[in-house]
């Protein structure tokens, strides 16, 4: 009984840091629509601030900690609110989510930077060593301090959004935001005032955590995975079921902790997973949310239906450019450029979910997981029929995922995926082997797990060249096979479902069939991505395919362009070739390396993930598309672009006859192709008048199944016989 | 992370190595002429006859370079710097090292291979196209090893070997020897004086990784060989992290623990003992590995620990004045890298990288893999000074250790608890057991 009321009050402290971290990702939910992933992020950055101000600067623990409430966090949040969220109206939630996680990313590595995991970062309880006694257990004066803050916190909102006007506003401003601002409010500025109560809330949480968890940046920032299950049990918006999740959370902790037997290799890993067990079951429970109507139609997204000519040939070329640069790279490049496209083929998972059927997973990189596991155990080494069983098993697992998210869309979606991530992380990916009837299942078993390349009968096993060819190649296989789904009834489907389920529902379309073969064949390309992928690692272990993981792969998916292959294979190419770059800047011996901070040219561009995120308000249709627009010019002239063909078979031949290496290979191909736009129109006039008459898409349907360019508007002049441009 | 550094050796009198007279009196004269510890020589332009080696006899090696690598997961993004301080021993030893003429005339070309914890493979294949030789590293996660290394014949004088699989690797030898079947144990036969019960009320705690797993079953076994009990183990969330600590407190609190082992890392130790200050309730005595002998965990946490020692079979930095091998690896990180961190894993680099010099010496215009590791098969060994004697040719851990107390943001050599045999050392052989059911299969 003693233990049990321990256990109790422990639970009830930690109840406390988990209440506040949750109430503030509340506020900003409910007030502005966006659920900030990059919440704990933030707390961690506030945590670091106060260390900086009390500890290395020897301000007095009060002033620290109000300079950090009152201005820092406060601040940042308003200047977030300003940046970055007020221009994401009118995105798709993907897109929303991709930018709070994308903040996530950038404020984990600016923390990296200023505050150094090598340095010490020792920072006290707040009346260090004074303790109380409750139910004859001792409790820090700390622990029962934040659990007293809790309380005030909540009661504090609690009065700010019902009894106050600028609370009543915040409210308004997300029920019926035109509403709202036809009453005289001002929606933009209740938003920064909801931001910055919440980052100061989010800082709050970090603060009182730190002592107990150590400054570390990455357990700070995961720590509000478990906060998200206490909002979510306030469903975002009761604050007062809110702090009850809290509690009930932190005491299934410390009871998870206390009574779980810790000699049960099965049960070894399930109390870290609890909170996220919690929030699985509370999603599940959720009442069936009401069916979007229109909000699509008012993005501002838009992709077009891809030809299969066109998609044939920039396969095609894709594979050539792989089969010409894979005799030019060392075998350690050809490694990575093989993860590349591994990881491309787990990014193109993402393309119909995502992308065509508006549903958002967090839990990618564990079907890839799943995948690589099944290839590892099953089969002879690297054996492509396996591969099969790997799609086949995924899908399976996929279309189970499916089944819950039947009732889920948006964000409760991405959380209930992330649920499942973090659950296989924490406690189904360590699982020692067991089997089930004949069935025998092994996983990690916390440790790394050798996996064979994708052997192709024919191929060369040990040469990396062939491997990065043959992975290539069922990139693009895949990538035509998505194209066709997305030409097929099933992708128009999901696209129906994508702009108004409401609308497919009243029309008769039948959602569930439509929602769970997408989930599955997304989980089935994920899993075969995830087998190629671990193959080109040689061994992996359950971290490459965590929750963290996922977040990058679906940011740098949706900034490549969620809505096309281009997409995916941006993902690939920024996450693997950002380091090849960093490492051909640090072999480079030139005096630029010099100036501060250009030295660890690799630590800065850790940030551009993120960075590249959070510019998604500006851009949403994604780089690749953009970049695609900037080579029409190029495109429209076949001359110019037979002269960019020789000039490549060129340097391909120059470097053969070793009379260039790769390096200056590379830079020059690049000058090459991304200068060929620009200097096209110069080179060749011609291309204008027959750039008119290319016509992809009826005239009536331009700039709705592609953007208008001006060559339509060219087209318009001709046809009613104006001088060029009136149009315009 | 679960670093767990290996203890070693054999015999006993501190073997000078190459023989020659004795070594100059301060650090920098020692170092200025080419002298580390009680070696002399270590690097140089040419053999006594005054010939500089050459040939490109292997990978990596021509008349005039050779190329060697050092692992470590500094570039991690879960522990930023992780072994950094191995790498950075690696800078200052190969600039001193150079200074001097190289290996016989041939110079060290120090290539970074960074495993960031789950990139060991990739590490692994950079070697092997670039390099003769690893040098005075290790990787956590060495488990993902699948036999590449010793395919493409690399040699590695390893600074550390973490999981069964590096540790029992061909073409490998290791300054301080950690195999897989003997453990030192003095440590824990020094809790009986300490604490005259606390052996039968053992609680250990470690995290959910295998290769710290295995540490802990080992340990639990060399524990009841010695007659102790363990009445307390779990195990915790390394990547999630704890967020209360207070209920693993509450239960070791309720089974008597009065002994405590934590096979982690310093940080996690810091959190759990914070607890402990709250709960009002320490374990007699708490006994860790040489891994938790980090600056950063003294200052840190130091104030909160209390009855805590640490093992190790390193001469201490605190005493670097008495004992020139140590004085001179603070003087050579001073001199070479100045902005290098100092660390015990750094002491236990440079020891691979003095190996490393003298094999590659002895082998001249022979210098291949296998003779490079014959020649560092060596029977004893101390890294100039560094460390208690070793045998390295055997594979033999060291009976020897000493314990570090930790205090208040400091350590402090714990003579009293140590009983020193051997200058600040306790060899008893006893000191050394070999283990039969926690041999990782």
């Amino acid at each position: 009984m003693q233990h049990f009321l321990a256990l109790t009050v422990f639970g009830l402290c930690t109840a406390g840091v988990f209440a506040v971290a949750a109430s503030g990702l509340v506020l900003t939910y409910t007030t502005t629509g966006v659920f900030n992933f990059a919440h704990g992020a933030i707390g961690m950055l506030g945590a670091f601030m106060y260390w900086q101000l009390h500890v290395h600067w020897g301000l007095p623990t009060w002033l620290a900690v109000l300079l950090v409430l009152v201005v820092f966090a406060p601040a940042l949040g308003a200047l977030l609110e300003v940046g970055i969220m007020r221009r994401l109206q009118g995105t798709s939630e993907a897109t929303q989510l991709v930018v709070s996680v994308s903040l996530l990313a950038a404020a984990l590595s600016l923390g990296l930077l200023l505050w150094s995991p090598q340095e010490p970062h020792p920072i006290e309880h707040f009346w260090e060593g004074s303790v109380v006694h409750v139910l004859g257990v001792n409790v820090s004066w700390h622990q029962a301090f934040s659990f007293g803050v809790a309380v005030v916190v909540a009661l504090g909102l609690r009065v700010l959004l019902y009894r106050t006007r600028a609370g009543v506003t915040m409210r308004a401003g997300v029920d019926d935001r035109p509403l709202a601002t036809l009453n005289g409010a001002r929606p933009d500025r209740s938003a920064m005032l909801a931001w910055a109560i919440g980052c100061s809330l989010a800082a709050l949480a970090g603060i009182l955590i730190a002592p107990d968890l150590g400054l570390q940046h990455l357990v700070l920032t995961l720590l509000i995975v478990n906060a998200y299950a206490a909002a979510m049990i306030g469903r975002l918006r009761s604050l007062s079921f809110t702090f009850l999740g809290a509690v009930i959370l932190g005491l299934a902790d410390a009871y998870g902790a206390g009574y779980l037997p810790s000699g049960n290799d099965y049960l070894k890993g399930f109390q870290s997973a609890i909170p996220v067990v919690i929030l699985f079951i509370v999603l599940l429970a959720l009442p069936q949310s009401r069916l979007r109507g229109h909000t699509s139609a008012r993005s501002r997204e838009q992709y077009p239906r891809p030809t299969y000519r066109g998609s044939l040939t920039a396969v095609g070329l894709l594979l050539l450019g792989v089969a010409i640069v894979s005799t030019l790279v060392t075998d350690a490049d050809a490694v990575q450029l093989t993860r590349l496209f591994g990881f491309a083929i787990i990014a193109l998972s993402l393309v119909p979910l995502v992308g065509y059927g508006g549903q958002i997973s967090l839990c990618q990189m564990s079907f890839a997981g799943i995948g690589a596991i099944v290839f590892a155990h099953n089969g002879a080494a690297g054996q492509p029929l396996t591969l099969v069983l790997v799609a086949i098993v995924c899908g399976t697992v996929g279309a189970v995922i499916a089944l819950p998210a039947l009732r889920l869309s948006g964000i409760y979606l991405a959380l209930a995926t992330a649920a499942f991530a973090v659950i296989l992380d924490r406690w189904i990916f360590n699982l020692p082997d067991f089997n089930i009837g004949p069935l025998k299942f092994g996983f990690f078993n916390q440790q790394s797990v050798p996996v064979h390349r994708l052997h192709l009968p024919g191929v060369n096993p040990s040469s990396e060249r062939a491997e990065l060819v043959v992975v290539a190649a069922v990139f693009c296989a895949l990538a035509m096979a998505v194209i066709a789904l997305r030409r097929s009834r099933l992708g128009e489907r999901l696209l129906a479902m994508k702009d108004s389920p409401a609308a497919c529902a009243t029309l008769g379309m039948g959602l569930r069939v439509t929602k769970v073969s997408v989930f599955a064949t997304s989980a089935a390309i994920a899993g075969v991505g995830g087998a190629v992928y671990a193959g080109a690692l040689g061994t992996m272990s359950a971290p490459r395919f965590n929750f963290f993981e996922s977040l990058p792969l679906l940011l740098l998916a949706v900034v490549g362009g969620i809505g096309s292959v281009g997409g995916a294979v941006f993902a690939g190419t920024v996450l693997y070739g950002i380091p090849l770059v960093t490492k051909s800047w640090n072999d480079l011996d030139v005096p630029l390396r010099a100036l501060p901070g250009l030295a660890d040219v690799g630590a800065l561009l850790a940030l551009t993930p993120g960075l590249m995120g959070i510019g998604l308000g500006r851009n949403p249709n994604g780089v690749v598309r953009d970049v695609a627009a900037r080579f029409t010019p190029a495109i429209e002239r076949p001359r110019v672009f037979i002269g960019l063909g020789v000039v490549l078979a060129a340097l391909v031949a120059a470097v053969e006859l070793e009379a260039i290496d790769g390096w200056w290979f590379g830079t020059l191909s690049f000058v090459a192709i991304f200068a060929t736009p620009t200097i096209a129109p110069l080179l060749d006039r011609s291309g204008r008048s027959r750039a008119a008459k290319v016509a992809d898409v009826p005239l009536e349907w331009a700039g709705i199944d592609r953007p208008w360019t001006a060559a339509d508007v060219r087209e318009i002049d001709a046809a009613l016989a104006l001088p060029e441009g009136v149009a315009r | 992370m679960l670093v767990v550094a290996g203890c070693g050796r054999s015999d006993k009198p501190p073997a000078a190595a190459p023989a020659s007279s004795s070594a100059p009196a301060t650090s920098q004269s020692r170092l200025d002429s080419g002298s580390f510890g009680d070696l002399t020589n270590v690097c140089q332009k040419a053999d006594a006859s005054g010939k500089p080696a050459s040939g490109a006899t292997a990978r990596g090696v021509t008349d005039t370079e050779i190329h060697v690598g050092t692992l470590t997961d500094k570039g991690s993004t879960i522990r930023a710097g992780l072994d950094k301080e191995m790498f950075d021993a690696a800078v200052a030893f190969t600039t001193w090292c150079n200074s001097h003429g190289g290996i016989l005339g041939r110079k060290l070309v120090l290539d970074d291979l960074d495993a960031k914890l789950f990139n060991y493979n990739d590490a692994i294949t950079k070697g092997c196209t670039d390099d003769f030789a690893l040098v005075g590293g290790g990787a956590v996660f060495d488990d993902a090893d699948n036999g590449q290394r010793v395919q493409c014949n690399l040699p590695n004088i390893a600074g550390f070997a973490t999981s069964p699989t590096a540790r029992r690797a061909d073409l490998q030898v290791q300054p301080v020897p950690n195999p897989v079947d003997k453990l030192p144990v003095g440590s824990y036969r020094a809790i009986n004086g300490i604490a005259p019960d606390a052996l039968q009320h053992f609680g250990i705690i470690t995290g959910n990784v295998a290769t710290t797993q295995a540490v802990r079953d080992q340990d639990v076994e060399a524990i009841e060989q010695l007659g102790g009990t363990v009445v307390y183990s779990s195990e915790f969330d390394v990547v999630g992290g704890v967020s209360n600590w207070a209920p693993f407190v509450d239960d070791m609190k309720n089974k008597g623990v009065k002994a405590f082992d934590m096979v982690a890392d310093p940080q996690f130790l810091q959190q759990i003992q914070s607890a402990m200050v709250t709960a009002n309730y320490f374990p007699d005595v708490t006994m860790v590995n040489t891994n938790y002998y980090d600056t950063l965990y003294a200052q840190e946490g130091g104030a909160n620990a209390k009855n805590t020692y640490i093992r190790s079979s390193f001469f201490p930095l605190e005493l670097s004045d008495q004992n020139p091998g140590t004085a001179d690896y603070l003087a050579l990180m001073k001199q070479f890298n100045p902005s290098g961190k100092v660390a015990q894993l750094g002491i236990q680099g440079t020891s691979a990288w003095l190996l490393f010099a003298q094999a590659a010496q002895a082998c001249g215009s022979q210098l291949t893999a296998q003779c490079l590791i014959d020649k560092a098969k060596v029977s004893t060994w101390t890294g100039g000074g560094l460390h208690a004697p070793t045998s390295p040719g055997p594979n033999t851990p060291s009976p020897c250790f000493l314990l570090m107390k930790v205090d208040g943001t400091k350590f402090v050599y714990d003579e009293t608890d140590t009983k020193p045999t051997d200058g600040k050392f306790n060899c008893d052989p006893a000191n050394l057991v070999t283990l039969t059911k926690s041999v990782p299969k």
